[in-house]
This record gives C-alpha cells, structure tokens and sequence, in this order.
C-alpha cells in the first residue's frame, strides 16, 4: 500500500493517533505502515479474518484441543488471532512505554448483562499479552466490569457505545477504578471510550424515516461527529484520563471532521482507502463545532436527545437502548456464531 | 389416528388453531398432518431451509440468473421457498374460505421504517400466489403499510411486535383499513398480530440481569405470557378483528397457559416436539391470569412496563425498542443477508 497523505498528516502534525480496524495480519502490516499504533478488533472482525484467509489460519488452529468445550474453543480461536494482532504493535507498545500498541480482544457479546461473567473473561483475556486492551459493552454491567478491571490495573476499551452518556459514565467509571488502583498499589491501565459513529449515525437515519423527522441526508451524517466532538470537549474540560476512541466510521469524513485532537480513530481498511483518496491540505477540525442549525433539527428526534445530551440517558438504559442491542445481536450472529462454527469443525 | 394429541385436540377441541414455523418440506407436511393451518416463513427460515435440504432447492436455485444480485436475489429466493409452502397450504386456504391457509412471506428487514418501499414489496410478495399473508415489522412506518394492506384486501401478518401496545397498534391500524375496505366493496383478508413472547422473556432476561433486579426465572419465563394474555383480554374487551398470533415459544407453558384462546399460534417443529413429548392435560387455561404477586415484581423493570403496559410505547418508540432492535438485527443478519449472496459470486457489501 502506498504512503497515505492524511495519516502521515494526522500522526505527525496533530496530536490525534490511529488504530487499525481489522483482523487480517496483511491489513495490520499495512495499517502499521501507515503510522497505526494499534489494533481493534470485534467479533465480526475475527470471523471475517477467519472466512478471508482460512488457509493461514488453519496451522494456526490446528492444535487446539477438539476435547474443549464450545465457549471454551472460542476463546482458544480468539486468542490466537488476537495474539498476532498482538505482537504485531508490541514493539510500539515498548517503545510508548505502554501509551499505545494495543490489540483489543472483546469478551462474550451474548453477556452484556453478567458484570461477574464478563469480569472473569476479561481477566482471562488480559493474561493472552502484555498488551491487550479488553473490550467490554458500555451497559451498566459491562460498566461494573470495567471498574473492577481498572482497579486491577488491566486496560480496557469500552465499546457497543454510541452516545455522550456512555463516553461520560466510561470515563467516570474508570476514574473510580483508577482511584482504587491506586490506593491499592497497582498500576494503573488505560481505558479507550468506544463512540461508534457510524453506527449512531446509521441508527439515526432508520428512526428519523420512521418518525418522518424534517432533517436531511447531511443532517444525519453528522449525529456521531456531533456527539464525538461535544464528548471531546468534555473530557479535556473535566481531564478525563479515558481516552476517546471514535469507530465505525462510514466515510472519510468523519476522519477528516473528528482529526486533530488528543483522541485515537480506528479506522477499517475500507475507511483507509477512501482517505487514501484526499490528497489536502489537511486542517485540524476536531474543534470546529456542527453547525447550530444542523443540531437543532436533529434534536427534534428524541432518540438523538438521549444521545447527545450529558445525562440524555442513565447507565441502567444503556442495555435498552435501540442501537446498543442492534450491535450486540451483529455481534452475537456474525461475530460469535461464525466463530463457533469454526470451533465446531476443530 | 386413534386418539388425538394434545395439538390435535387443541384444533379440534378448542378455538385456538396453530400454524406451522419452518420452512422445510418435510417438516412442513408433518405440521399440516398435525392440524397446522398455515406456513409461517422468514428469512432466517429460508435460509435454514436451503442449507439444511440444499438439494431439494437446488433446480430453483439454480433457475435464478447471477445477474440477480443483494436485494433481489434475496426476494427471489424469499418467493421459491414462499411459494412452496403456499403451494402446501392451498388446500387448507380453500377449506377454510381464506381464514386460514396462508404462507406468509416477509418483507426486506432492513426497509423497516421506509413506507413506501415496504408497500410496493408487499404487493409484490401478495402476487405471488392467492393465498399468501404480508408479515412485516410493526414499527411507526409498518403500521402505515398495514392500513393500505387491510385496505387493499391483503391478508397481512404483524411481526417484531412484543408489547400490548403493539398488538392494540395494529388491531386499530387493521381495523382502519377494514373499514376502507368494506366502504370500497373490497373483499376483505385476515391480520395476524404476533407476540413474540420468547424473545420478550430472553431480552428481559439480559435487562433484569444488567440492571441487578432479582427476578427468579419463573417469574422472566411469565413475562411475554402476561403480554399476550392482557392483549387478548383487550382484544376481546373491542372486539378487534385482528387475530392474535404467539410466536417463538420457549417452553411448554407458553402454550398450555394460552390454551382456549382465539388465537392462531405459530410452532416450530422443536416447539411442537417439545409439547407432543410433554403431553400436557388438555385443559382451557386462557382465563387462568398470570399471579398479581408475578406482575407486580415484573413491574420493577421499567422494559417490562413498557411491554406490558396498554400505553407502555408510543408508536414512535416500537422502532427504538431494544427487543425491536434486536429482533430486526437479527433477521437481518442470519437471513437477509445470507439470502442476498447466496448461490453467488457477488460479495456483501455489508459493514461489520
């Protein structure tokens, strides 16, 4: 692949970092390449890697005990495949002293309501390398389990996250996490706040059609950007030590909208292609705020509302939020059923 | 058959009829055998169907050129498997005068909140044979389409629906586009409203868990029950034309709990096994109300009220509802968009 205009702008001249969106160890060289200094990975993720390059993987696989049980096998699949996305960014993890050069591996998507459950995966999780980032939902279990890892000093990305409520109660729980660890001695770990904006924006769209909503195809566009730059401003405004982690991108546009602050893009390869187009100048618009009007006909959408407002939404309706169980069921049958479905065949 | 089941008896004996949920041919005819009077499909069936007997679809399959790609590749292979089981079920349609006897065939998940692009799919997939029921979303938008339906003379069916406030929704939605067509001299066709009672009881499961409410799984297992039978209960308080139809059963109890009712049920064939084995007594329990002490526990969890509650939804929030969501992602992705590349070279173009 060839030099990317925008990332070498983006890692050299601005204080935003990127991450690789994906799971196939070719596309992670390229990534790395192109200045990524780590990788995210879902479920869905791993079981495309797993369908797109089945030749490199079966050795990889092979001596995986077939006497295992199913969750079991899975975890096995999902370690190997996170381990090499692991050692890939290692040496970045060593030379950042452990600022960056993570690999994320999730826990189960079929728990987001078992805080003990996913709490006891993480850990299991965390022990694959020195450098992986945990991914849990941002459902109020999910949340539990990330405290409770942030006290134990382990890193966590918290995703299935779509809306300022959810960026600010990861921030604040991993503040409390922090705040035990340190009373306790241990370590701290980072913690990465998952916005999916594509996803919002995807979600947006379908219930402004539904509720016959007056916005237009730009309106919508820019429902994540909006949420991501007013969560932006808020966790430098309240030195939040998470750090922001906007995801699932649908364009270049939200690369070049959200570029230019203290944050990490995961950007997927499609996304990498498509900025691979711009060819600049290149401006930091991370600050630059949606425009007023744009803000105030989306928020006659109340779905929008609990996004994007501060307390739009407690922690015990995150879990019922539309969005957050459009992603999870994703997660359950193209990420986690396709991956037991390899684990049958072991 | 010297004496009968207890899914024989319940058709035979009692006003509660059942249809057939699954779309594989030899599943199917052992349903109709048993007394189902009707063939309920989706896309996640289809699929099933055409991984599980590949061979049996295999000439249709073959029939449907490459260049049909993503969506209409998807509608094509929905109208091979949808016509079958019409095919299957036109006996029973023309027994029972068009009250019963239909196949439904789905619409595209993914246009659930887009009017006019679920109608024009809905006259489509009602052309595909005279006894073929529309079933689509019951979202603020699908609600719209049901009204034309009605209107129309198209027998419909109303899924993703899993609240009391849903089932009143369409049984006033179809009950509009009656009228319009009695006024026109259009001869008019059946709704079914489906409670998908299971998939309440399992997204309760998660919410009661996620947010620590101490709820025995006696008490998650009544929840979807407590929904269909308060919408019944309204649905003969006014009389509504709309018959309702519970679906994706979990356990047996789901069934005897219902037994007696004017309602249509939809069964899979591990459902139906399931009762068959358990041979529960024969008993009318439709009348019998699900414990207050149950209810009023239930009532702590503020997505159970919004279920069970007559008013629990406004119709702009069925689309934004978790088991909504849930639901229609999961039909998405374990159906439409496996049907849409399959038998093809032609890749997703979805987003992971």
């Amino acid at each position: 692949m060839s030099e990317i205009k925008f990332l070498k702008w983006l890692t050299r001249e601005t204080p935003t970092r990127w991450w690789h969106d994906s799971a196939i160890p070719d596309e992670i060289r390229n990534g790395l390449a192109n200045g990524a200094t780590g990788v995210t990975t879902n479920p869905p993720l791993v079981a495309a890697s797993l369908a797109a390059i089945p030749d490199y993987w079966d050795p990889v696989l092979k001596d995986i005990p077939s006497n295992l049980d199913m969750s079991a096998k899975v975890e096995a699949i999902l370690e190997r495949v996170t381990r090499q996305a692991a050692g890939l960014v290692e040496p970045i993890f060593h030379t950042s002293g452990g600022a960056q050069g993570y690999a994320c591996a999730q826990v189960n998507p079929r728990r987001p309501g078992d805080a003990e459950g996913m709490f006891a995966m993480a850990k299991r999780l965390h022990a694959w390398a020195p450098n992986i980032a945990v991914k849990l939902p941002a459902t109020a279990a999910g949340l539990d389990a990330l405290e409770e890892c942030s006290a134990l000093g382990i890193t966590v990305t918290a995703t299935v996250s779509f809306t300022l409520p959810q960026a600010l109660a990861i921030a604040e729980r991993h503040r409390k996490g922090l705040a035990r660890a340190k009373r306790a001695g241990v370590k701290p770990g980072h913690c990465f706040a998952v916005v999916m904006v594509g996803r919002i924006d995807d979600y947006i769209r379908d219930v402004a059609e539904d509720c016959r909503a007056n916005v237009s195809k730009t309106d919508i566009i820019q429902c994540g950007t909006a949420i991501m730059k007013r969560a932006a401003a808020l966790f430098r405004e309240r030195r939040y030590e998470a750090e922001l982690l906007p995801a699932g991108m649908r364009g270049a546009y939200h690369a070049t909208d959200l570029a230019g602050t203290d944050m990490t893009l995961s950007i997927h390869p499609k996304i990498q292609e498509m900025i691979a187009k711009l060819d600049g100048p290149f401006e930091k618009r991370c600050d630059v705020p949606v425009d007023a009007a744009v803000i105030k006909r989306l928020s006659a959408i109340p779905e929008f509302v609990r996004a994007y407002e501060p307390d739009g939404m407690k922690p015990v309706e995150f879990i019922a939020c539309g969005v957050v169980q459009r992603t999870l069921a994703q997660f359950v049958e193209s990420g986690w059923v396709p991956i037991e479905a390899v684990a049958a065949r072991l | 058959m010297a004496q009968s089941n207890y899914l024989q008896w319940l058709a035979v004996e009692t006003p509660t009829q059942w249809w057939h949920d699954s779309a594989i041919p030899e599943e199917i005819e052992a349903g109709l055998a048993n007394g189902a009077l009707g063939v309920t499909t989706n896309p996640v069936l289809t699929y099933k169907t055409l991984q599980a007997r590949p061979e049996f679809w295999r000439d249709g399959v073959a029939a449907l050129p490459q260049s049909l790609i993503l969506e209409g590749r998807a509608e094509a292979l929905l109208k091979l498997v949808a016509t079958y089981a019409a095919k299957a079920a036109e006996p029973v349609f023309k027994k029972t005068g068009g009250r019963h006897g239909y196949a439904l065939g789905q619409l595209n998940p993914t246009l659930a909140t887009d009017v006019s692009a679920m109608l024009e799919m809905a006259r489509r997939v009602a052309s595909w044979a005279p006894n073929m029921a529309v079933k689509l979303p019951t979202t603020q938008a699908g609600l719209e389409v049901m009204e034309e339906l009605a209107a129309a003379g198209i027998a419909l069916c109303a899924t993703i629906n899993f609240s009391v406030s849903q089932a009143i929704a369409v049984s006033e939605s179809y009950r509009r586009g009656l009228k319009r067509a009695h006024k026109n001299g259009i001869p008019v066709r059946p709704c079914f409203a489906v409670q998908q009672i299971g998939r309440l009881d399992d997204y309760l499961r998660d919410c009661a868990k996620d947010v620590k409410l101490a709820l025995t799984e006696a008490e998650i297992a009544q929840s979807g029950l407590a929904v269909a039978k308060r919408s019944y209960e309204i649905a003969e308080r006014e009389g509504y034309e709309a018959v309702i139809m519970p679906a994706g059963l979990r356990g047996v109890h789901h069934l005897t709990e219902l037994a007696g009712a004017k309602m249509t049920f939809s069964l899979h064939p591990r459902v139906q096994r399931m009762i068959l084995d358990a041979d529960p007594k024969r008993e009318t329990r439709i009348d019998a109300p699900v414990e207050k002490r149950v209810i009023d526990r239930l009532m702590r969890l503020p997505e159970f009220a919004h279920a069970y509650e007559p008013d629990g939804l406004a119709p702009h929030e069925f689309f934004t509802f978790g088991a909504t969501q849930k639901t229609l992602s999961q039909f998405a992705e374990t159906g439409w968009a496996p049907l849409e590349v399959y038998g093809s070279d032609q890749a997703s173009s979805r987003w992971t």
